[in-house]
């Protein structure tokens, strides 16, 4: 009995982890005063206003991450109904201020709907609300049905219900290995009992690693019909959705210093989008929310203290906006030292 | 408040509860209604629920807005003395938010048929909780998130604090319906139908639009039933007249005709006119493009007296179709008039064209659909339907050249070979040979199957006596055409004077009343070589035909009798204007007359006017006979020579003695060059012989030389056959 109830708060505790972890002071209301509506809608402002299931989960999870439970309800109250509106009980991606019906695309997102679960997970825990866990575990065993696929023993999230299957693409199965939200998966797994969702893991760890042994850092849409590949029709670039995969291994503590090598090789000369067959420079990233991710990475693996501007935080577009604040809190949980 | 619109509502609540609340569960989806259905008839007994409950995975809709799962929820306290929250009845009433107030009661009302509204609506709310208030302002002003975000605030800061189940309830139902609007609109339907079964608040008389969405749901997921059953809801609950006509057209548009019936039982004071004028507006339709299919009495009553009252011209037409079809061109003619006199636009004159057409009024038809020519395909198919049939008459109707010139043109731009083949009966039948031999192979090239164009052809060689021209149509259509495989049987030949397409020739010179006949825009490629010489008549009012008249003819008879003189020279012509007019034993007999009694010119010419006329006869050996009989000309004997030998060929080849056939050509070449339609016969005798590749040559070097389609159908024959043998 005592061991039992020993098991249950160390879970209870990993469950939290990530609730407890607080966001720098002012931060939080920044953000949200810039990107979140009155209404809930969290507005990717660099895409014409639109909001997707991605932007809708990053603003349950920071909100969770703040403690705010009051954003956190309006941001799920929008979520629930405008984007999780599917037959199947996932969100849809894109809501389009401009476009009648807003939902401009019904198909998901794959890591939309785990940012957004994730996030019911941590809000459920956090305030004690069964139903948010309740939801949670319900997007994770639709996600599991209609987006994990089991090929030649690895298990892949597929970037979405539609569109990227063999049989839908000549050089399909295709992924997208920035949707691995990494520190989702030992949540979802727990809630819904499905080891799938470890298997998830270990193949992008998998796959992570061995495209560090080639010394190339993943494309931002990789081809998995023969040896991974950047996939057709997409730019041959780590960029804008890849430059994620580091933060993602730091804040779910799978931060190996080799499998981060590629991402650190890229960035040697700064962040940037980089093309990946010749390891150029596509376009720099100079915003510090971009820069942040590669001083995590040298502060992480290497105590190379954060340049102190990094460490505060001003809202400059929602994309990197995000991803800063989700490395000053992942920073300030993980490694305190660094901040 | 009336107490008749609460009565209604609130029965609407329940059967929504219990009607629209099974369906989720014979769906059996996962997170179906029943756990909701139970809750509602726990409350409705006034029974506590237990506090620590566990939550169905059903309730998870209104468990994301009431949580903490902390007990009580919107269950009614424990005791026989219930305690009805008012608090959202008392705001929308001191707001004047009357359909919020109407969904509120009935909502109570289906929860607590014991309650009684309360008397005293107009009295302040309870002061005391200016926040609480200002939640309800929010969530009345529909900016439900905000609201959600007030509750939550204030239950972070407040443990102690809970929303009013009411306030939440109230909430959930909201976000429901906007939840149902949106998964509708994306065509959703699973879920739509998973709202509505889980929320089935929603689904009341104050919100018929969630309820149309249901049964559209329905509809698309094949449950047709369960659509029939949420309208026949509306039309039983619910009382206002636009929402009850629209559930009515929304039934006549999604539902199969069997279910829309009893709905329309369901009518109360003619209120569903229009339905039923629109029913039968339907069944007209359906039997104006079915005319197996007929409306009935009652029906057609019904349009025609709307269609008489109106001054659109929609109804009109829908008449004009359906008399149309109905063998009623008259009345559809009027019907189509009345159309266009109310701007009916295209579809009225296409209708008023084909119902001329019908009525065989082909020149007014014409006339009217020139106008419309350039209004649509339909338009211009209609047209040319009655400009074929126009030109097409026999005899040749008398028109103005301005109107032939319009129909040849719009004839050529369209590439419409019956149209094209039509010309060719108005050429042939106004004697207009030359011009109807252009146009039947015009009409070919644009449609190689069509077969009337191949026996005007036909007609047209016989009637310039080229009988190879004859016999290589009847070789490509022997299969296809008994009328042209019988052209040269003497047992049969112009026997069937019945069919409509045989077309004896005009005994009367036309050319006076009838139009010109201008060549195709596009003309199809025409034979090099005329086959053989044969006598042509000549015509000197006349366009001048096309082929080579060899040689002086007689004067074409202006009666239908050739004439009776009883010289050699009068019996000459006599012979060759029965020949013309395809009597051959009677121009043979004249033949005969003026060998006996003409001078040696005479003579030879009336010998080989013998021999064309037994060969016309099909009697080849008397044909041979004749033509050794006299003196002729070594130019005529040639001619004639050939002439027979491409009889002996064609009787050969009928014969399929392909080989025989193969060497009488080799003997007739001595005479004369080959025509086209002989090359085109040696190469179906190859054909016939298996000798694919010489049959290729064949018709590939006609093919090349004048890109002849009679050419292109042996090379697709080899084709066909040679890859036929490969399995």
């Amino acid at each position: 009995m005592k061991r039992l109830r020993a098991t249950l708060t160390a879970m209870l505790l990993s469950l939290t982890s990530g609730a407890q972890a607080a966001l720098p002071a002012g931060a939080w209301e920044l953000y949200r005063q810039k990107f979140v509506t009155a209404e809930g809608r969290v507005v990717d402002d660099a895409n014409g206003g639109i909001s997707h299931s991605e932007s809708q989960g990053y603003g349950l999870l920071l909100a969770c991450l703040a403690g705010d439970r009051g954003s956190f309800a309006s941001i799920l109250s929008f979520t629930r109904t405008e984007f999780l509106i599917r037959d199947d009980g996932l969100a849809a991606w894109r809501w389009d201020p401009k476009a009648t019906p807003r939902i401009s695309d019904i198909n998901n997102a794959s890591d939309g709907d785990l940012l957004i679960a994730e996030a019911l997970a941590c809000a459920g825990t956090r305030w004690s609300m069964p139903a948010y866990t309740t939801a949670a575990r319900q997007i994770a065993r639709s996600l599991a049905k209609v987006a994990l696929l089991k090929r030649g023993g690895e298990t892949w999230l597929m970037p979405a219900a539609k569109g990227f299957s063999e049989q839908e693409r000549p050089d399909g199965p295709v992924i997208n290995p920035s949707y691995w939200v990494f520190e989702s998966f030992p949540i979802l797994a727990r809630l819904t009992g499905d080891q799938s969702w470890l298997q998830v893991q270990a193949s992008g760890l998998k796959l992570l690693d061995e495209l560090a042994r080639r010394k190339i850092p993943a494309a931002d849409w990789l081809s998995l019909k023969g040896e991974p590949k950047p996939a057709d029709g997409f730019p041959r670039q780590f960029g804008y959705n890849a430059l994620r995969i580091p933060l993602y291994l730091l804040r779910a503590g799978l931060a190996d210093k080799q499998r981060l090598e590629p991402f650190r090789q890229a960035w040697a000369n700064g962040t940037a989008v980089i093309d990946v067959p010749s390891g150029k420079v596509a376009e720099p990233l100079p915003d510090a929310g971009y820069r942040i991710l590669n001083a995590a990475m040298a502060c992480a693996l290497d105590r190379t203290p954060i340049p102190a501007e990094l460490k505060t935080f001003q809202p400059t577009l929602y994309y990197p906006s995000t991803l800063h604040l989700l490395a000053l809190s992942m920073l300030s949980e993980r490694y305190p030292q660094c901040m | 408040m009336h107490v008749k619109s609460v009565l209604i509502a609130v029965a609407a609540s329940s059967a929504a509860f219990y009607g629209l609340g099974r369906y989720g569960h014979d769906l059996s989806w996962p997170a179906a209604s029943v756990p909701a259905v139970r809750q509602a008839q726990a409350e409705t007994q006034i029974e506590p629920t237990p506090p620590s409950q566990p939550t169905p995975a059903g309730q998870l809709e209104t468990e994301l807005a009431q949580a903490p799962a902390a007990p009580g929820r919107s269950a009614p306290p424990p005791g026989p003395a219930q305690k009805v929250d008012e608090t959202a009845l008392r705001y929308f009433a001191s707001q004047g938010d009357t359909r919020r107030y109407e969904a509120e009661l009935a909502r109570l009302r289906a929860l607590y048929p014991e309650w009684k509204p309360p008397t005293d609506l107009n009295s302040p709310l309870p002061a005391g909780d200016p926040e609480l208030e200002r939640v309800w302002k929010l969530f009345a002003e529909g900016k439900f998130g905000e609201a959600r975000a007030a509750i939550a605030q204030r239950s972070s800061t407040d443990a102690t604090w809970q929303a009013p189940a009411d306030l939440l309830a109230q909430l959930d139902r909201a976000e429901a319906g906007l939840r149902l609007v949106n998964a509708s609109n994306a065509r959703q339907w699973e879920q739509v139908i998973r709202i509505g079964t889980e929320i089935p608040a929603l689904l009341t008389c104050t919100n018929v639009d969630a309820l149309w969405r249901v049964a559209e749901a329905f509809v698309q997921t094949g449950a047709p039933e369960r659509a029939r059953d949420a309208y026949a809801y509306v039309l039983t609950n619910c009382t206002t007249p636009a929402e009850r006509v629209g559930t009515m057209q929304k039934a006549l548009a999604s539902l199969p005709e069997a279910l829309v019936g009893p709905l329309l039982a369901q009518e109360k004071q003619s209120e569903f006119s229009s339905i039923r004028d629109e029913i039968a507006r339907r069944r007209i339709g359906k039997a104006a493009e079915e005319p197996a299919l007929t409306a009935t009495p009652e029906e057609l009553r019904r349009i025609e007296t709307l269609a008489n009252a109106a001054t659109t011209p929609d109804d009109a037409i829908l008449l004009g179709f359906y008399s149309f079809h109905h063998n009623d061109a008259a009345k559809a003619v009027t019907w189509f008039q009345t159309a266009l006199a109310r701007n009916g636009g295209a579809k009225a004159a296409e209708g008023a064209v084909l119902a001329l057409g019908a009525q065989q009024k082909y020149q007014e038809a014409e006339t009217l659909g020139a106008q419309w020519l350039d209004a649509g395909p339909a338009n211009r198919k209609a047209y040319l339907d009655v400009a074929t049939a126009l030109i097409a008459q026999e005899p040749a109707p008398r028109l103005e050249r301005a109107v032939v010139e319009r129909i040849a043109k719009t004839v050529g731009v369209d590439r419409y070979a019956p149209g094209g083949a039509g010309l060719g009966w108005y050429a042939y039948n106004s004697g207009q040979i030359a011009p109807a031999e252009t146009w039947f192979e015009t009409a070919l090239s644009w449609d190689r199957n069509y077969e009337p164009a191949a026996y005007g052809l036909a007609l047209v060689h016989q009637r310039l006596r080229d009988l190879a021209g004859v016999r290589a149509i009847i070789a490509e259509w022997r299969n296809r055409s008994p009328r042209i495989a019988d052209l040269l049987n003497p047992a049969r030949r112009r026997s069937p004077a019945q069919e409509r397409e045989v077309r004896p020739l005009p005994e009367t010179t036309p050319t006076a009343r009838t139009a010109q006949i201008p060549e195709p825009a596009e003309r199809a490629p025409r034979r090099i070589v005329r086959a053989e010489p044969a006598p042509v008549m000549r015509h000197e009012d006349d366009i001048p035909a096309a082929t080579v008249t060899r040689r002086p003819a007689a004067e074409r008879p202006r009666s239908g009798s050739c004439g009776a003189g009883a010289s050699g020279a009068a019996a000459l012509q006599r012979g060759w204007c029965l020949l013309n007019l395809k009597r051959p034993a009677a121009a043979a007999e004249a033949f005969d007359a003026a060998q006996r009694s003409g001078n040696a010119q005479i003579a030879a010419d009336a010998a080989a006017g013998k021999a064309y006329a037994k060969l016309q006869q099909g009697l080849t050996a008397e044909a041979g006979a004749a033509a050794a009989s006299s003196n002729l000309p070594p130019a005529r004997r040639k001619e004639l020579q050939s002439l027979l030998l491409s009889e002996r060929f064609y009787a050969q080849y009928d014969a399929k003695d392909f080989n025989g056939a193969l060497i009488t050509l080799g003997e007739r070449a001595r005479y004369a060059s080959e025509s086209t339609d002989l090359m085109l016969m040696r190469g179906w005798s190859y054909f016939n012989l298996g000798r694919f590749d010489d049959a290729a040559q064949v018709f590939q070097a006609l093919y090349r030389a004048n890109g002849s389609p009679q050419a292109m159908s042996g090379l697709t024959a080899i084709r066909d056959i040679t890859q036929r043998n490969r399995y």
